[in-house]
């Protein structure tokens, strides 16, 4: 009984002329966006790769000199594209792809794409997620708006309630036959896109791309499927077919655009991050300050007392360090707390903006969604902060591996200590510091993290189903 | 009075209407009877301008519908099978609504006055009339014929669905409203109906007028037999 | 006649629970808008505020070490004395004598201010940083920063009254006139419209009439409200022509919408139909058509990439450091601080350190070139492309109109450029010299005061965007006013 009502309801689809039109523009779309995607992202591993390479062999190239000069001189950490990116662009748009490591500062990424674009880029992107996140939930609606409402209008509805059929039947039947049409327009795409990722180099770094893209599945199915019951229980629930549209179409826009704005603007209203220029002043007057409340010269001055003590000694020159690097390393370690407090502020914050964000999904399941995809795509935030974490560990080891270099390979110009006297180091002393690796998160860390959203999905789902199974057993059958 | 010359309608290589002419006076109810697809409602969108004739002429009082539609309109009313109105409006808020649109204004009691001509219950005045009976509506739409004080009426088998008390009902009306000199073309199927109320009837078939009778000649068999043996276009099988 | 079928309708429409939801909405919308762009606006006002007023204060630090310096010369007699630079403390002459540790070691803060509108408008303001540190350090230092934001909100983009205008206006004028024909089709009552003596374009008119007359006057209302809330110099005239810019941006936008519904509905079947149709065309033309161009540009014109640039302008610093440093320590060029008192050659580091960034930005200055050369480029085919949706048209215009724009922004960038030079000749000199800095020369530093671009020049720009919204409105409108012409209301 299900099947013939689902072949009646696939056949009836299929044969309206606004089905091939829209199946047309979404494959089209769908697949240009792929291909795209793909392209965009197999340069950027290549830029990435080659860049990364370059600025190590400059790191070793930099000429002979001091090592903290070489320190200075530093290196730069490049983000590569999360595997996935290709499908979802995530926020890879704005977050910077170079990090700048050198002596004494914790830099932010610089070379963020979206200020080498144009403004028309604000209106995003054209990935296959905005496509699956965006049309498809619009052609979902479009197929299955008319399913009861339409019928209930032309009166085919009585008709087919008269010969036997219970309410769950229909609407099995009916979700059955309008999903079969969603899939045979979506499925070969999302296959075409996988089979160009199976085919691109240089995923080494992606971990379980598999898993990823099982999740992946999941995650879009469990949408389509809220979409597909939310649209036959409004069909089910309303008198007319334009009512059902409104509503549905309504809903769409909300979860679609509005609901990811206002969440966007009220989590920024709750946890509030700070300006650049506000941040910026606090931290460099925190610096300046002392993290503690005592100036780092005062505190070195200290310092300076307690390891003339240790080592029993009343002149730099006695020491068996060169006093310089410690000096060096001492005011960098200072620094430590006061950049830590201060970036992991802004860190925080943006956490718990993704949280607010997050408690809205319970009203717009595109959000939930979202976040998922974009996590799995490795083109999210937890992937760009550990990139920068990554990036900050390595700066401070390399600064101490060159300071400490000076400071045992330079300990007799303590004696003579001047600005024409000083040591030259060249690229074996470089070479101890090892070329920058990016660890991207775990794949479980990443899962653990969205496994709210994950609920909040499924939660969504059975809702759907529920309202639907609940509308279409109150379907009533009185004339209107 | 209402004047049809010649008047044909196609589309593409259907033939809606071939060549009518017709003519309804003042005081005169002609009643069209034909079967689905006649050409009855086709002709009345011709009077209506709501379609334009491929060739010949509709006429009201003179004008030329197409020439002159605006002009036609403020001397017609229409009353189709089901009236349709605005449901979250109120019936006088309704009639209020088409009478100036017709070029009308009256009073609240003159707007009272017409829908209590028309029979409609005083208590449904200001309701909305989306509960209202088919009957009801009917009736709110004589009363806007009425307020539009239409030299000519085009009525679309207005009683076709009503019950037999509502349907005598709004014959009565028509017949008042012939009394008073209006030219008044109606669509129907309801022989018995035609017979009693109109004063004329024109029998059509294929966009043809096959044969026009005057009420007062014939009987109420009369009248089937002929029908019949239009519609059948044999009169040997039905005739005996 | 119109007015009495516009009081119809407006009767008619305000009977049906969907308009004040639609309004209600429309209201919650723009006072929310407002409220965010608001908060945006003050936050990056806020953030200029405070990174001008610290860096102020460590260059009143400096000022008021001389002025104690001074007194204490006038007070004991003998020569106002040049400082050599070092950062720990010491004795003699304070750091705030050396022009080269003023200029190099605090920032002027430049500050491009927002417009009256600016808070309508996020525009691009939420990813150019609208406050920039000039000092002696290279272009690149100077413009490095970004503003601090989520980049999931960045991604997100802003609620703003643009969004609300661009996205959510047209959703509600099609949701009020998607069945502006077909649910009189439907109800019947066309045909007993038309029965009377008014003519279908008429009526479709004052339908219109109505319709955008609700609406407009409350996105007019509440705009007001919102700019009076949040808006700044509305005292200026500025504010109030571009306020009235922004109107007809947005009256022509929204005109365009009620013609397609009039339109579709012209052509279209029934009301259900109609919506589908409509919706589509909303989702292709708000947000499928922008994205296409996007991608457009970005790939006939890729910006090159920031990852290459950084390697090749650092393989040039590395050339500039080898020449100028082959035989100084540049150890020490890092680190002035640390240079032992007295020691007279460390003097030349800062010297030097000058030098080379004068050359490093010479030798990156053709790599930047082709960057904004490659942006120039896609930003003319997004011009030329814009005709093709009236979004982009509408996001371009609204940016414009309230100063968020990039142009703006480069018309900025090149005013800071111009300041950057002066601030380095200034303190580069004085350095040089070995001028003494007095208590008073601190009243002489160069100082940045924007100078808005003339508004001929923000008019051009606007002017496309605005006619192609017209041509736009104006060929949609026409089909439909001929058509009516030959409106058959009762086909076969």
């Amino acid at each position: 009984m299900i099947t013939s009502i689902a072949r009646k309801e696939f056949a009836e689809i299929v044969r309206d002329g606004r089905f091939k039109w829209t199946a047309a523009i979404m494959v089209l779309l769908l697949i240009t966006a792929m291909m795209t995607g793909y392209q965009k992202y197999s340069a950027s591993i290549r830029i990435q790769q080659a860049a990364q390479t370059g600025t190590n062999e400059q790191w070793l190239d930099q000429g002979d000199k001091n090592p903290h000069s070489a320190a200075h001189y530093g290196n730069y950490a490049f983000k590569p594209a999360g595997p996935l990116s290709y499908f979802d662009n995530g926020i890879s748009n704005y977050t910077g792809t170079a990090v700048f490591m050198e002596a004494h500062k914790q830099n932010f990424a610089i070379g963020r794409p979206a200020s080498d674009q144009s403004a028309i880029a604000r209106f995003g992107d054209l990935s296959g997620a905005t496509i699956l996140q965006l049309l498809l939930p619009l052609f979902i609606i479009f197929l299955g708006f008319t399913a009861f409402s339409g019928e209930r209008e032309s009166g085919t509805l009585r008709q087919v309630m008269s010969m036997g059929v219970t309410n769950q039947q229909l609407l099995w039947g009916k979700a059955l036959g309008i999903g079969v049409a969603v899939i045979i327009v979506v499925v070969p795409c999302v296959l075409i896109g996988a089979l160009a990722l199976s085919m691109a180099e240089s995923i080494d770094h992606a971990e379980g791309v598999g898993t990823r893209l099982g999740l992946l599945s999941a995650a879009y199915l469990m949408y389509a499927g809220i979409f597909l019951f939310l649209t036959l229980a409004v069909s089910a629930w309303t008198k007319h077919a334009r009512t059902t549209l409104m509503i549905l179409v309504g809903f769409w826009a909300f979860t679609g655009f509005l609901a990811p704005k206002a969440a966007s603007e009220i989590s920024k209203f709750t946890e509030p991050t700070p300006a650049f220029g506000k941040w910026m002043a606090d931290m460099r007057a925190h610096q300046i300050r002392g993290f503690d409340g005592v100036p780092p010269f005062v505190k070195f001055a200290q310092y300076t007392k307690e390891l003339f003590k240790e080592y029993g000694v009343t002149s730099v020159g006695e020491l068996p360090m060169y006093f310089v690097a410690v000096r060096l390393q001492k005011l960098e370690e200072y620094d430590y707390p006061v950049f830590d407090q201060h970036y992991s502020m802004i860190r925080d914050s943006y956490a718990a903006q993704r949280r607010v964000q997050d408690k809205v999904g319970i009203a717009a399941p595109t959000l939930p969604l979202r976040s998922i995809s974009m996590a799995l795509s490795g083109t999210d935030l937890i992937q760009h902060v550990k990139f920068m974490t990554d990036a900050e560990t390595y700066r401070r080891n390399m600064v101490v591996k060159m300071n400490d270099y000076l400071s045992k390979a330079s300990v007799h110009l303590n004696e003579t200590y001047s600005s024409s006297n000083y040591m030259r180091a060249d690229e074996e002393v470089f070479a101890i510091v090892p070329p920058f690796e990016f660890e991207p998160p775990e794949l479980s860390a990443m899962i653990d993290e969205h496994r709210g959203n994950f609920v909040l999905l499924a939660l969504w789902l059975a809702a759907a189903i529920g309202l639907a199974l609940f509308a279409a057993n109150r379907i009533s059958l009185e004339r209107s | 009075m209402l004047e049809a010359i010649q008047l044909k309608k196609t589309y593409g290589d259907y033939d809606a209407l071939k060549g009518l002419d017709l003519k309804v006076e003042p005081g005169d109810i002609y009643c069209l009877l034909g079967a689905n697809g006649a050409g009855k409602t086709t002709t009345i969108n011709l009077f209506l301008n709501f379609i334009n004739p491929t060739s010949g002429t509709a006429k009201v009082c003179g004008i030329d519908v197409t020439a002159q539609p605006l002009e036609t309109k403020k001397l017609l009313a229409y009353i189709p099978e089901q009236v349709m109105l605005y449901g979250n409006l109120t019936a006088l808020e309704n009639l209020r609504y088409f009478a100036r649109l017709g070029g009308h204004d009256y009073t609240q009691a003159e707007y009272q006055a017409f829908l209590e001509r028309c029979g409609l219950q005083s208590g449904a005045y200001a309701q909305r009339v989306r509960q209202f009976s088919k009957g009801m509506r009917q009736k709110v739409g004589v009363a806007i014929a009425l307020a539009k004080q239409a030299k000519a009426l085009l009525l679309d088998e207005p009683t076709s669905g009503l019950d037999p008390k509502a349907s005598n009902e709004f014959s009565e009306l028509l017949i008042q409203l012939k009394g008073e000199g209006a030219s008044i073309l109606m669509a129907t199927h309801d022989l018995f109906r035609a017979k009693q109320t109109g004063t004329r009837i024109g029998i059509m078939r294929e966009g043809r007028m096959m044969q026009e009778l005057g009420t007062e000649d014939v009987s109420h068999a009369d009248i089937e037999r002929i029908y019949l043996e239009h519609m059948h276009g044999d009169a040997g099988r039905y005739a005996a | 006649m119109l007015k009495l079928i516009i009081s119809h309708e407006a009767r008619q429409i305000a009977r049906t629970g969907a308009l004040w939801a639609i309004l209600a909405l429309l209201v919650g919308a723009i006072v929310f808008a407002a409220w965010s762009g608001g908060r945006s606006i003050n936050r990056q006002v806020e953030g200029a505020q405070a990174a001008e007023t610290f860096e102020d204060g460590l260059r009143n630090h400096m000022r008021k070490e001389t002025e104690d310096y001074e007194a204490k010369v006038i007070a004991e007699g003998g020569e106002y004395q040049f400082a050599s630079v070092r950062h720990s403390p010491g004795s003699g002459p304070p750091q705030g004598t050396n022009a080269g540790a003023v200029g190099a070691e605090t920032s002027k803060y430049v500050t491009l201010p927002p417009t009256g509108l600016a808070a309508l408008s996020v525009g691009q303001s939420d990813i150019q940083l609208n406050y920039l540190p000039v000092s002696m350090a290279t272009t690149l230092d100077v413009t490095k920063n970004l503003e601090l934001e989520n980049p999931v909100n960045l991604a997100t983009g802003s609620f703003d009254i643009a969004f609300v205008v661009i996205f959510l206006l047209p959703i509600f004028i099609l949701a009020m006139s998607y069945d502006l024909l077909s649910s009189e089709k439907e109800r019947g009552t066309l045909a007993m419209i038309l029965a009377h003596p008014i003519s279908i374009r008429e009526l479709m008119a004052s339908k219109i009439i109505s319709r955008a007359a609700v609406l407009l006057t409350v996105v007019l209302g509440f705009g007001i409200i919102a700019l009076l809330t949040v808006g700044t110099g509305l005292d200026t005239a500025d504010t109030w022509v571009r306020f009235g810019l922004w109107m007809i941006a947005t009256l022509l936008y929204s005109m365009f919408w009620f013609a397609l519904a009039v339109l579709v509905n012209v052509y279209g079947k029934n009301s259900a139909s109609n919506g589908t149709v409509l919706a589509g065309i909303w989702l292709i033309l708000v947000v499928i058509v922008p994205q296409l161009v996007s991608m457009l540009a970005t790939t006939i014109y890729p910006a090159p990439s920031r990852m290459e640039l950084t390697i090749a302008a650092r393989e040039a610093q590395t050339e500039a450091e080898k020449n100028f440093m082959a035989k100084l320590d540049e150890y020490y060029y890092d680190h002035l601080e640390f240079v032992p008192e007295g020691d007279e050659k460390a003097m030349d580091f800062l010297t030097l350190a000058q030098a080379n960034n004068n050359s490093i930005e010479k030798a990156v200055r053709p790599l930047y070139d082709n960057f904004q050369a490659q942006l120039n480029k896609q930003e003319e085919l997004v011009q030329r492309f814009q005709y093709v949706s009236p979004a982009i048209m509408m996001q371009l215009a609204l940016n414009e109109v309230s100063g968020t724009s990039a142009n703006r922004y480069e018309h900025f960038l090149n005013q800071v450029y111009v300041f950057h030079d002066d601030w380095k000749e200034y303190f580069g000199t004085k350095f040089l010299q070995r001028y003494p800095l007095k208590p008073a020369d601190y009243e002489d530093f160069p100082a940045f005061s924007y100078e808005e671009e003339p508004f001929t020049a923000v008019m051009a720009r606007l002017m496309p965007s605005l006619l192609g919204m017209l041509i736009l409105f104006l060929s949609v409108v026409l089909v439909p006013f001929l058509a009516l012409r030959n409106y058959q209301v009762a086909a076969r």
